[in-house]
């Protein structure tokens, strides 16, 4: 056997993965060669420094310093988080635009039919069914006319006009919403492009 | 009553901080220790460190327990340190996963002549401090292996499971970082003081 191979059995000896056979054929080898008997000796002590380094310390600071750093929550899906400083702005004015988008598309449905069969009060004759009768051809015509203004052709149906104003109001609410969830939860959200 | 680390996940995951605040006490010291190894100086290390426990934290959601709680720390623990090494002092070719490209085939270089009987040298103490200098000198992927493997006495299987890579592939890593590491210690020494 010559010194090359040796040196490669002596790191696979750091692992005991020699057989024993290869045991004694390193043993035979070490017996007559003083090069790879300094090489053994050097790689045992080497070995033997690196296991007993003494295990360094962190700071006294280090367990408070990570809890100061830690999120309200580590749910970033739980409700309290939606009220996490940060967060409010973007989200109420996803939920504001949510909601006019829905109502849109309530009235473009047909406000009159939805009222008439589900609201009781319109069985009663009198003046508050008048009133909510004139509320309601107020907001009709109002969305009528903001809808006009929305980048689809007139033509196009009501119904899919709305649904693609709210498609994109959840599209763009959710984009806001990643990014300010991004920078509440620290300076090191981008580093590392990763999940763990 | 000491809770197991499952335990303190869980209790952890439904917003009890002084649960994870346990799990950071039990763990900040092979974490640091880790990332000292990997970064090469204290201050970025407990940074380092500090990162790995915030990033836990946010993601215990997605800790699912299929490996242990220390396993899953280290292997966030080694990107944080593979990231802080690279915007610091290391190279950037050689602050990844992959391989150092090494000039030979990872054997270590023939002993020096004027050593004639080098393993003396361990027997001081100011060498030994060289020597566990050396360890994270080395290219970050091979201080991580010998820090897991040597200081930590984490399994193959362990350290296959942080670095994701397969168990072939860590035996494989550490062979060669410990002729890396033998070969760097060579090197650091001045030939006059040899002798």
């Amino acid at each position: 056997m010559n010194c090359e191979s040796t040196q490669r059995m002596l790191y696979e000896a750091v692992d005991r993965a020699l057989t024993p056979d290869e045991r004694r054929l390193l043993d035979a080898h070490l017996a007559g060669c003083e090069r790879c008997r300094s090489e053994a000796a050097v790689l045992d002590a080497l070995i033997k420094t690196v296991e007993a380094t003494p295990a360094a310390k962190p700071s006294e600071a280090f367990l408070s310093n990570v809890m100061a750093q830690l999120p309200a929550t580590s749910r970033s899906s739980s409700w309290s988080s939606w009220f996490a400083p940060s967060l409010v702005f973007p989200r109420l004015v996803f939920a504001i635009t949510l909601a006019a988008a829905a109502l849109v598309w309530l009235y473009r449905a047909s406000l009159a039919e939805i009222v008439e069969n589900f609201l009781p009060v319109q069985t009663v004759a009198g003046p508050v069914t008048t009133a909510i009768r004139d509320v309601q051809a107020y907001l009709q015509a109002q969305a009528g006319a903001a809808l006009t203004h929305l980048p689809v052709p007139v033509s196009t149906s009501v119904e899919w006009g709305s649904l693609l104003l709210v498609a994109t109001t959840l599209a763009v609410g959710y984009l806001l919403i990643r990014a300010a969830e991004n920078l509440h939860v620290g300076r090191s959200s981008f580093r590392i492009g990763r999940r763990y | 009553m000491d809770l197991s680390d499952e335990e303190l996940v869980a209790r952890a995951r439904e917003g009890d901080r002084p649960a994870f605040a346990r799990l950071v006490e039990r763990h900040s010291v092979s974490v640091y220790n880790l990332t000292l190894r990997m970064v090469g100086n204290r201050e970025d290390a407990e940074e380092a460190a500090q990162d790995v426990f915030v990033r836990a934290y946010r993601s215990l959601d997605r800790f699912r327990g299929d490996s242990r709680f220390s396993t899953w720390l280290y292997r966030i623990a080694v990107n944080v340190s593979l990231s802080s090494a690279r915007r610091s002092r290391r190279d950037l070719s050689t602050t990844s996963l992959s391989e150092p490209e090494d000039d030979e085939d990872g054997l270590p270089m023939q002993l020096p002549d004027p050593l004639a009987d080098p393993a003396e040298r361990f027997e001081q103490a100011e060498f030994r401090d060289h020597v566990r200098n050396m360890v994270a000198a080395l290219p970050p992927i091979y201080s991580a292996v010998i820090s897991m493997y040597h200081m930590q006495s984490l399994s193959y299987d362990e350290i296959a499971e942080a670095l994701e890579l397969p168990i072939g592939t860590v035996k494989a890593r550490l062979f060669r970082a410990r002729a890396a590491l033998r070969k760097l210690i060579y090197r650091s020494i001045e030939p006059d003081t040899l002798s």
